[in-house]
């Protein structure tokens, strides 16, 4: 099979060897070249009833799904903590044998944590709690207009700080493992530096450290924020914020979806028309749209921060980033960190989130790749494999072997 | 942009149903405004999720597709289909976006003289005349009533906004204009792919995957487009003339509220600041106070230490 066929064939295309003359046809002149249609107009005709009705069944089908059907982040949690819009929830243990290892979890704040645990099939918390860890997450909620003021270090020193207090506090310990995910890295990563007295280990997922890393490295369809953000003046950003106070979630969403165009009107036209007759794929492409469409909106100084100071001033790993009255000193983490990038992602280029040893302080730097993309890493199949088991594993030896060096 | 979700899922059916449109002979690669969906509000808040949207997109992906279809169905039934009909479609979007930036021209210089005022309810330009109406119902009456001053305020403000306005029309224009290129490439670069099959006695034998074909095709232009410096400044410049109208649009209403006492939204904004410092000072001084900390940890046992 020639390169051209096999990839028509991927994309659907009915490749066959040529018999009517008309596509037998060499081209003509440049202008008029003849093209390989081999498709009469009854058959064109066929067609498109055929898909008409696969679409008007597939609409009928849609509004035939229960509320428990679309449903996402199932896994049973209590609310521990709550302060103004953010929430700290633990999930119910499930396994028989505890490891005695609590994580908490930072998710960002362009999204909602449901990723974390979107199906039950393909939950990272679940797989997590399945190996005996203790999980709780953070739920930053939905900030009003009136929270447009709060800053990342409202979020880092205020809130993420509380709730690594209360989860030292109910597990009777002075140090937490902490994991941040993409923006919830970053916090992350601040917070390790900022209280590392409060932090034992450091997990951060497809988060962003060097955001000018991708400048040499270049990748098609990868990295849009950062072209955005570079492209735009610091007072086209004070514009924007001032001008917007929070960015809305919908602008948001709609950003991401100018990150992928074309990739984005296919998944709801021609890709949508190939899974309309499979219930188990239709459903989760609606849990996944339920969850993209659920964007909260950003504090407008959080984004005139990460736009100005990381994005365009690239601050954070220059060690030159200051929250509230402090500069956020990578060297600082001298904690055991394991830094895990998804090998296609396209928001964070890996250029980006990859080769971060010596920006820290820690000797103990690990890192991992997983298949997939920046959402991929929590949801798709390979990844699911990796991602849960790898954490597992790097904390139950971090502890064995802190067990073994510092308890004696 | 309208923090709605409806607007979001609609805005994004209206672009896939242009999009494809660049495949249709006949029809030229520009919004077609006849075609988009209603903007009306719906009756209740959006959904958590937009089943309804999602539901809508496929109703109007089956009209694009009829449409589609129906576009292709004379040159089937001649039984060859050259290139000819493509390479129009590339003209047709660069005559389709030369004749929108017209209007735009004319009423920019409309809008630049002081006394464009009268003509603004009957301006041409989309939603022109319901943002007229609307501000005239809600500030028009009440401002005259405290003389002419604010309102000579309010109508200049109101000029600059709607000089904004169009350079934000424009810049989007612009935009659409690389986008429409990327379009015209993706298409040309399906045509040459289309020509190698032939040679190679490779053939498409359903419209379905003549589509899949030009998705692919049509993809990797656009990132390039949209990633080269040409579309990058094509967007910055989409931020900025946004942010200018949002800023004008903002003015206009500052002076239309301080004219009848009610607070300002800088006024709304600067009281939140003040909140938000004040929250703060008072977790710097709970970190000073050691009992209004949260309780110092007992090492119980070695769990996640």
């Amino acid at each position: 099979m020639s390169a051209t066929q096999a990839r028509a064939r991927k994309v659907g295309a009915h490749v066959a060897p040529a018999a009517a003359a008309n596509a037998a046809a060499p081209p003509a002149a440049k202008s008029a070249a003849v093209l390989p249609f081999a498709i009469t107009p009854e058959a064109a005709l066929r067609e498109l009833a055929m898909l008409r009705d696969k679409l008007a069944i597939g609409a009928k089908r849609l509004g035939e799904f229960s509320e428990d059907d679309l449903a996402i982040a199932t896994t049973p949690v209590d609310e521990v903590y709550r302060e103004d819009m953010v929430r700290l929830y633990r999930c119910r243990p499930t396994a028989a044998k505890p490891r005695g290892i609590a994580v908490l979890i930072a998710y960002a704040l362009v999204g909602r944590y449901q990723m974390i645990d979107l199906e039950t099939e393909r939950s990272f918390v679940r797989k997590l709690l399945a190996e005996g860890i203790d999980v709780y997450y953070v739920d930053w909620g939905n900030p009003t207009p009136a929270q447009r003021w709060l800053t990342i270090d409202d979020y880092v020193s205020g809130y993420l700080d509380h709730c690594v207090d209360v989860v030292r506090e109910r597990e009777g310990i002075e140090r937490i493992n902490l994991m941040g995910i993409c923006q919830g890295g970053i916090f992350s990563t601040c917070y390790a530096a900022l209280f590392p007295e409060k932090v034992a280990r450091l997990i951060l997922t497809v988060t962003p450290i060097d955001f000018h890393g991708d400048v040499d490295a270049p990748v098609r369809g990868s990295g849009y924020m950062n072209l955005w953000t570079r492209s735009l003046a610091p007072a086209d950003i004070d514009a924007l914020v001032d001008s917007m106070g929070n960015s809305p979630g919908t602008s948001i969403g709609f950003a991401f979806l100018m990150m992928n165009p074309i990739g984005n009107l296919a998944k709801y036209s021609i890709e949508l028309l190939d899974i309309l007759d499979d219930d188990q794929k239709l459903l989760g492409f609606l849990r996944m749209e339920r969850w993209i469409s659920d964007r909260p909106n950003i504090p407008g100084e959080v984004v005139r921060q990460w736009f100005k100071d990381l994005y365009q001033g690239n601050k954070l790993v220059r060690n030159e980033l200051v929250l509230g009255d402090r500069v956020v000193d990578l060297k600082r983490i001298t904690m055991p960190v394991l830094n895990i990038y998804a090998e296609g992602d396209v928001v964070v280029p890996n250029a980006c989130s990859q080769g971060m040893h010596g920006r820290f302080g820690t000797k103990d730097y690990a890192e991992l790749g997983v298949p997939g993309g920046h959402i991929g890493t929590f949801v798709g199949g390979k990844a699911q494999k990796i991602l849960a088991p790898s954490i597992v594993q790097w904390l139950t030896e971090k502890k064995r072997s802190r067990a073994g060096t510092h308890r004696a | 942009m309208s923090d709605d979700l409806s607007a979001l899922y609609g805005g994004w059916t209206q672009a896939m149903a242009d999009s494809f449109r660049a495949l249709m002979p006949g029809a030229p690669f520009a919004p077609d405004a006849a075609s988009r969906p209603s903007a009306a509000a719906p009756a209740e808040p959006p959904a958590p999720l937009p089943i309804e949207q999602i539901a809508d997109t496929l109703g109007v992906f089956a009209g694009v597709l009829t449409q589609l279809y129906e576009s292709y169905l004379p040159l089937l039934a001649q039984g060859r289909i050259t290139t000819e009909p493509f390479e129009a479609l590339a003209q047709n979007a660069t005559n389709a976006f030369g004749a929108m930036l017209l209007p735009l021209q004319q009423a920019r210089s409309g809008f630049a003289s002081p006394g464009a005022w009268p003509a603004l309810s009957a301006s041409s330009l989309p939603g022109a005349a319901q943002l007229g109406l609307g501000i005239e119902r809600t500030f028009g009456g009440l401002a005259e009533a405290f003389g002419l001053g604010p309102l000579r305020q309010l109508q200049d403000a109101w000029r600059e906004m709607m000089l904004a306005r169009v350079a934000k029309q424009r810049a989007q224009v612009e935009y659409l204009a690389l986008v429409a290129q990327a379009f015209a490439s993706g298409t040309a670069s399906l045509m040459h792919e289309l020509q190698a099959m032939a040679l190679r006695g490779e053939r498409v034998e359903s419209m379905l995957a003549f589509l899949r074909m030009w998705v692919k095709a049509v993809d990797s232009p656009l990132h390039d487009a949209m990633q080269g410096s040409a579309g990058l400044d094509a967007t910055a410049n989409v931020i900025r003339a946004s942010n200018a109208y949002r800023q004008q649009m903002q003015k206009v209403i500052g002076i239309a509220s301080t004219a009848v006492h009610v607070p300002t939204r800088n006024e709304m904004s600067e009281a939140f600041r003040e909140i938000q410092e004040l929250k703060r000072e008072l977790r710097r001084l709970k970190r000073l106070v050691p009992a209004a900390a949260p309780k110092k940890p007992v090492q119980r046992r070695e769990r996640a230490a």
